[in-house]
């Protein structure tokens, strides 16, 4: 498999800026830096944040090639750095139309919206620098470095990031072919190398055409008195980020990686190209925002800077620092630099910028079964049966790509499936979904393909400016290019009421697969670099990006037909910004323990950059798991947001009830408890969509004080209230737990008895019945504890709330409810209640913070739905009974004792959660 | 005090008024009775005593759930839907108030609040009566095709049942023939002949060896040269396949090749020298077999030569134990034993024994006139027509104690069934093969017949066929199909849960069971 995808060293720009570091660092202190500010060129404009000017980069020959920086301070306080070449006049030896221009657009795909707001700054000029302060209370300074150029950041005084910190910037400015070659050039810098400049070596993309020449861009960034770093999915690797130094970089680019290996830094299916360090008091973050191919290479801790060597300037006050050279093919330097006081505001700063994750339809929260195919209607209708023979909850069920009339989108194949439309109202008796696949690579034998060449909406090649033809499941394909904005309407001509795919339908979904975009036989996978997209842009430059402009186009295309349901998408190819319209999964991983194991720093990461909702296929896509693998991993694919169980065509059947036995029941007691914490993960998801906060968060996430959880990524917290730890390792009896040291109590979730102090790491038992989950001091949490046959029919069930009374003798949490389906939320239609509980006066509340009278939270209202069961947990014993206060009258509720002294119960309390109440214990 | 949702005080009301509970059976309601103070002990734990109204109180406080026969409160409770007008049911309590009017269990609707669900019953009643009289309607007529097929299949039993008598008696009164003539014969001594006949058997025998021997080699060659297609076009699409293909069957066939061409590479230089080594070791085969004739040729002459001298000399008395017996004879009788040996080597190694012959009725008269023949003669003869009579009452007896499912159903199944499915015909051979065959005509087997079985599953018989064509790339072929009850004989549904592991549907009257009517 790795022969299929280029190393650093294989490939150019990457090769180029690698050697362009190790000749500056081997002239150490000698190396006379290339850029410069050009002080005459200042242009200051502090109330709209915004100062822009002029870099010289200095040739050979002494001269300068200008290069133009924008720097602008965000609404956030976040620091922007933009830097392109002033003019660019390229020569082309051959006949050919692409866009002389660096890409510069990734930013306006990416970003929430397009115009940012700015924030003012004060400024002083120096003789050898320029200082930029900004904050609320003045706490961010950015000190810019005329010559050589650099920027230090300071938050309340203490440097956090230097950029350019060790002179890699590296801005391959446009030069003739003839220049490039020549013997005394004034462009390429005896730091350069000249490989793979105007071609391509690798056996796969010999073809390369390469018409602008090199035109990388890189920047090293110096993360001070750090030691860990997390985040730049996609990989298959540790949460914590290791040393590239003397191996490869991790590489962002998106590439169908099948039977990708674990702990690799192998490119795959997705780019966030964003990176976050952090420390006990403040966290600080990269967002590199460039779509093209990038290389990142991370050295920690440089202990030969202090041992013997000659010390460079910034090594002065550091020991612990984490160095990062950031490479991209082509396009511009655009960067954002965010600085927090904890990492979850880091995460929710950028996602302030490229978008929170939206609200997803309740239903996706719960199980979806898939594999790779459901041959037939009776397969769907059966394999729907079955779960309520079995009583496992589920909500939807996939078709993948055999359910279309040979591999044509938006066409059946009527003899397997010969009435869509009846299957999914059979679906929709009991609030089922379906989803479907729609690929972005077109057959190129009918009616759509026909359409999008005849408007000229394909991925062109570049010479013959026609549609570029490639292979991938139906065999010979165009790709449909969604970068072109005249795409739209073409794509929601496809999806729109009463046509073929979904009919009327209100329970379709639609499945974005191989979007990287996946080209069986093109170079790594994929479509060759040197393809156009709209505007004339070479693929290279937009690569990263196509995946977010193709699923976006589909959920555009989703709301034009219906506007009142939220879509649901799932895309395997990502952006930053993908969040705001897709969940994503980690693409074709193996049934084996190793992948089980893997895919929680992978959910983990995914959930730190402004994803959260990410999951990997339960059961492993290739192969055939073990029945205990199996439970295991359903055990474990409860905790990811996204919750799949998927399949490869070639194994064997293995929806839950396959295994049998205790198997299935193991697999039902875990899908029945993802559905019993609904209403927490709803309403963790309802926080997300307002905050960018995680789902799933690492330890470090939830107390970035407690150094011990810095590289642990096989535990984490769901919401603020769960700690899970699920077992990924076969046989087991036994599982190591930490409990962070936050001072908290943690109760056994399945057994309250069992009370473990914090900041100690014990064995518990973790036979395959058992699921190590842990309540957290502090929390209420709600629940809801009955079996329905899907999420929607859970709707009007009572609650149970599981509050755990923290070291200060308080807790709280949070509720939200709405509809689940629809947009009404939008307009109001939504319930926001708090839960606040003081054990030393021995009362809980509820209040009420939102609250729509009509519509759905009326039904609410008027159903009665109320919270039948509150169990109480690390207070003292409680009286037998409690007073219940609402709406001016008071009643008794019985207070049931457990057998042990951790908890009791108060039953049936009957409060509506629509209204206020107090409950006195 | 208890704040009471608009739920609870609809059947509190409806508690009061009708004496009635909501979800309870009325054979039931004795059941749900408070107790002089007031209080109610759970049905199955009467140790546990709550007071009556927390009887459908939405709040679960029996193990067994009998509190809550009619909310959802207990996961374990059963409600009960009286379905006036229609039958009552039992349903789970997980399908009450969820929003959701399961009409196919509950056809009053009173599983949700009263509004949600109207009440069904006169309809599906309706619906049901003409469902079970159309149902029933085809189980009759079915059990009428059926019971014929079974009286058919016991009649083609008697049949062979007989014939199996008549071989027997066949073979005894052949032995004792051929004892009689043997006897005859042993007082002619007619040792000479006897050897030579021996030898001639010996070179016939010989003779076919070496033809079938030549046979099997070309036969061979025409393999290796299949073989060395194959490997070609293998070759050609490992070294031309393109890597980026993201077809793992396709990876995995190439390195699947690679490494058996490396392993053949280590022991064979090329397939040209194994050609001509295969061809050398065939020229060295026949030469030896002609050899071999040579040296019979010249043994033949000189044993007869030897027994018309009558040595008695005891020099080459080879078993001195037993006086009475000649060399003569004890020379016949190996050369006899040497030729049944080969004859019945040679039988098992060309396979012949393998044919399948139709069964057939004993053609040859009872008692044919041998006259003309003399004794030899006739004992081969005999021989040869009890060798007959012993095949065909193997087959007979193979034949009757053949699989052919319950009550030997299968045994007047003799047609195979043809079905059009998407666009493959499935050919169905009841008792031997099923087939898919493309609108090229080619065939593919997916399995052989193994069994018809009843399925507890299904409540009905199921077909299993195994060990079909394996799957490029994937598992052995083999499926199941599930009768259901039908008039004539078709496969109406086929499945592939996994790769190559069929699940099919079949009407036919053999799915029709007298319990099955309603």
């Amino acid at each position: 498999m790795n022969y299929l995808f280029k190393k650093c060293e294989q490939n150019g720009f990457c090769q180029r800026n690698r050697y362009y570091a190790n000749q500056i660092e081997s002239l150490q202190g000698s190396y006379e830096p290339r850029y410069s500010l050009e002080r005459e060129s200042f242009i200051f404009n502090e109330k709209k944040g915004i100062f822009k000017g002029k870099i010289n980069k200095q040739l050979n020959d002494g001269s300068y090639k200008d290069l133009i920086f924008d720097i602008s301070i965000l609404e956030d306080y976040n620091l922007r750095f933009q830097l392109d070449e002033e003019t660019r006049k390229p020569v082309f030896s051959e006949q050919v139309n692409i866009n002389p221009k660096r890409y510069s657009d990734t930013s306006k795909i990416a970003f929430k919206n397009e115009k940012l707001n700015m924030k003012q700054y004060q400024y002083q000029i120096l003789d050898d620098e320029v200082i930029l302060i900004y904050g609320i209370n003045l706490e961010y300074k950015a000190i810019i470095n005329i010559y050589p150029f650099r920027i230090t950041l300071y938050y309340h005084d203490i440097k956090q990031i230097i950029m350019n910190d060790r002179d890699f910037l590296n801005l391959e400015h446009y030069r003739t072919k003839q220049s490039q070659y020549s013997e005394n050039s004034i462009d390429v810098l005896p730091e350069e190398s000249k490989f793979n400049t105007y071609k391509d070596d690798f056996k796969d993309s010999k073809d390369d055409k390469l018409y602008l020449g090199p035109e990388s861009v890189a920047m090293d960034f110096t993360f001070v008195n750090y030691t860990h770093v997390y985040g730049i999915p996609e990989h298959a690797d540790s949460l914590s980020l290791k040393d590239t130094t003397g191996g490869e970089p991790y590489r962002l680019f998106n590439v169908d990686i099948f039977e990708y290996e674990t702990q690799s830094k192998f490119p795959m299916y997705g780019t966030i190209p964003l990176m976050i360090a952090v420390k006990n008091d403040v966290s600080s973050a990269i967002f590199w925002v460039n779509a093209a191919d990038t290389y990142i290479d991370i050295k920690k801790n440089d202990s030969g800077d202090n041992i013997g060597g000659v010390e460079l300037v910034w090594s002065e006050d550091s020991m612990d620092n984490v160095k990062t050279h950031w490479m991209s093919e082509n396009g511009i330097i655009d960067v954002v630099l965010i600085i927090k006081p904890n990492p979850i505001q880091v995460t929710k700063a950028y996602s302030e910028i490229t978008g929170f994750s939206k609200l997803p339809n309740l239903f996706s929260l719960g199980y979806h079964q898939c594999r790779w195919n459901y041959n037939d209607e009776t397969d769907v209708l059966d394999v729907h049966e079955n779960f309520d023979k079995y009583e496992i909850p589920y909500d939807t069920i996939w078709l993948d790509i055999e359910y279309t009339d040979e591999k044509r989108y938006f066409t059946w194949n009527h003899a397997v499936f010969p009435d869509p439309d009846n299957m999914m109202a059979k679906l929709d008796e009991t609030k089922r979904q379906l989803v479907v696949i729609v690929d972005p690579h077109i057959k190129d034998d009918y009616y759509l393909s026909e359409k999008i060449s005849d408007k000229d909406l394909a991925i062109n090649d570049a010479m013959t400016e026609a549609a570029f033809r490639g292979h991938c499941w139906p065999g010979r394909s165009i790709w449909i290019d969604t970068l072109n904005p005249k795409s739209q309407s073409l794509w929601d001509a496809q999806f729109k009421n009463g046509s073929d795919l979904l009919g009327y339908s209100t329970n379709g979904h639609i499945w974005n697969d191989m979007n990287e975009p996946s080209v069986f036989d093109g170079p790594e996978t994929t479509i060759s670099k040197d393809v156009v997209h709209y505007g004339q842009y070479e693929h290279r430059s937009v690569h990263n990006i196509y995946g977010l402009t193709y699923h976006e186009a589909t959920y555009k295309s989703l709301i034009k037909r219906n506007s009142h349901k939220r879509p649901f998408i799932l895309t395997r190819a990502f952006y930053a910004g993908s969040q705001r319209t897709a969940a994503m999964w980690t693409g074709d991983n193996m049934a084996k323990w190793e992948y089980l194991k893997e895919s929680i720093p992978m959910v983990l990461t995914m959930n730190v950059v402004g994803f959260p909702f990410a999951g990997a296929d339960v059961g492993g896509f290739f192969g055939n798991p073990s029945k205990e693998l199996l439970v295991r991993w359903y055990q474990t694919g409860i905790w990811y947001p996204f919750f799949r169980g998927h399949a490869h065509i070639d194994s064997r059947r293995r929806e839950p009830w396959i295994a049998g036995g205790k198997y299935t029941d193991h697999i039902r007691d875990a899908i029945r408890l993802r559905y019993r914490l609904l209403p927490l993960l709803y309403t963790e998801f309802w926080k997300s969509s307002v905050s960018g906060e995680p789902i799933v968060k690492p330890l470090l996430w939830v107390n970035p004080k407690d150094k011990n959880g810095y590289e642990i990524d096989n535990e984490f917290f769901m919401g603020n209230g769960l700690l899970v730890h699920p077992v990924v390792e076969e046989d087991s009896q036994e599982t190591e737990i930490y409990f962070p040291c936050d001072g908290e109590s943690y109760y056994d979730f399945f057994d309250l008895s069992t009370k473990f102090d914090s900041c100690q790491t014990i064995n518990v038992k973790s036979t395959l019945d058992m699921i190590p989950v842990f309540l957290k001091g502090g929390n209420v949490i709600p629940t809801k504890d009955r079996y329905r046959r899907s999420a929607q029919l859970m709707k009007y069930d009572p609650y149970t709330l599981y509050v755990v009374i923290g070291s200060d003798g308080k807790s709280y949490g949070q509720l939200y409810v709405d509809d689940g389906e629809t947009f009404a939320h939008e307009s109001g239609d939504w319930l926001h209640v708090e839960f606040k509980v003081d054990d030393s006066v021995r009362s809980i509340n509820g209040y009420t913070i939102h609250n729509e009278h009509n519509g759905f939270v009326k039904s609410l209202y008027e159903k009665g739905v109320g919270i039948n069961k509150i169990i109480i947990i690390g207070s003292k014993e409680g009286g037998n009974s409690a007073t219940v206060k609402q709406d001016g009258k008071d009643w008794e509720a019985e207070i049931i004792q457990s057998e042990h002294e951790n908890s009791f119960t108060i039953r049936n309390p009957n409060v509506l959660i629509t209204k206020d109440w107090e409950i006195k214990y | 005090m208890l704040k009471l949702s608009v739920f609870s005080i609809v059947f509190i009301l409806k508690l009061c008024y009708s004496h009635s509970i909501r979800g309870v059976s009325p054979e039931n309601i004795n059941n749900y009775q408070p107790d002089i103070n007031g209080n109610w002990h759970c049905l199955s734990d009467p140790s546990i005593i709550i007071p009556f109204s927390k009887i459908n109180d939405n709040y679960c406080d029996c193990p067994d759930g009998s509190d809550e026969p009619g909310t959802s409160a207990c996961m374990n409770s059963k409600f009960y839907c009286e379905n006036n007008g229609f039958k009552p049911h039992y349903i789970p309590s997980f399908k009450v108030d969820d929003g959701i009017c399961d009409y196919d269990v509950c056809c009053d609707g009173s599983d949700e609040a009263p509004g949600i669900c109207e009440n069904r019953c006169d309809q599906l009643k309706k619906e049901n009566d003409l469902f079970i009289s159309n149902h029933n309607k085809l189980i009759q007529d079915g059990l009428l095709i059926k019971t014929k097929m079974i009286e058919d299949s016991k009649s083609e039993r008697l049949d062979i049942e007989q014939l199996i008598i008549q071989y027997k008696e066949q073979i005894n009164i052949t032995r004792e023939e051929i004892i009689k003539l043997e006897e005859e014969l042993e007082k002619l001594d007619p040792t000479q002949e006897k050897i030579v006949e021996n030898f001639n058997i010996i070179e016939s025998d010989l003779s076919l060896l070496s033809e079938n021997l030549l046979n099997s080699f070309n036969k061979l060659e025409t393999y290796i040269s299949k073989l060395e297609l194959l490997e070609n076009i293998l070759k050609i699409m490992t070294n031309e396949y393109n890597h980026n293909f993201n077809d793992p069957a396709v990876k995995q066939a190439a390195q699947d090749y690679l490494n058996f061409a490396a392993s053949i590479d280590e022991t064979d230089e090329s397939n040209e020298s194994q050609r001509v080594q295969i061809s050398s070791l065939i020229n060295s085969f026949k030469s030896v077999l002609e050899s071999t004739k040579t040296d019979i040729d010249k043994v033949k002459t000189e044993i007869v030569n030897l027994s018309s001298i009558k040595v008695e000399n005891t020099t080459l008395d080879i078993n001195s134990k037993n006086n009475n017996e000649n060399s003569n004879s004890f020379i016949s009788e190996l050369i006899n034993a040497l030729s049944i040996g080969i004859k019945q080597s040679l039988k098992s190694f060309l396979g012949v024994e393998s044919h399948k012959i139709p069964l057939e009725a004993i053609k040859e008269e009872p008692n044919p006139d041998l006259s003309s023949y003399n004794t030899e003669e006739k004992i081969n003869i005999l021989k040869s027509r009890l060798e007959h009579y012993e095949s065909e009452l193997r087959k007979s007896e193979t034949e009757l104690n053949k699989n052919y499912g319950p009550d030997d159903i299968l045994r007047s199944m003799t047609d195979c069934i043809d079905s059009k499915i998407g666009n493959y015909i499935y050919r169905l051979c009841p008792t031997s093969v099923l087939e898919q065959i493309n609108s090229d005509n080619h065939g593919t087997k997916i399995g052989i017949f193994e069994e018809l079985v009843y399925s507890e599953e299904s409540h009905n018989y199921k077909f299993n066929f195994k060990r079909g064509a394996r799957c490029w790339n994937g598992p052995i072929r083999e499926a199941t199909i599930d009768l259901v009850c039908g008039l004539t004989n078709e496969i109406t549904l086929v499945t592939e849960p996994e790769k190559c592991i069929y699940q099919m549907k079949m009407i036919s009257p053999l799915g029709c069971f007298q319990i099955d009517l309603l």
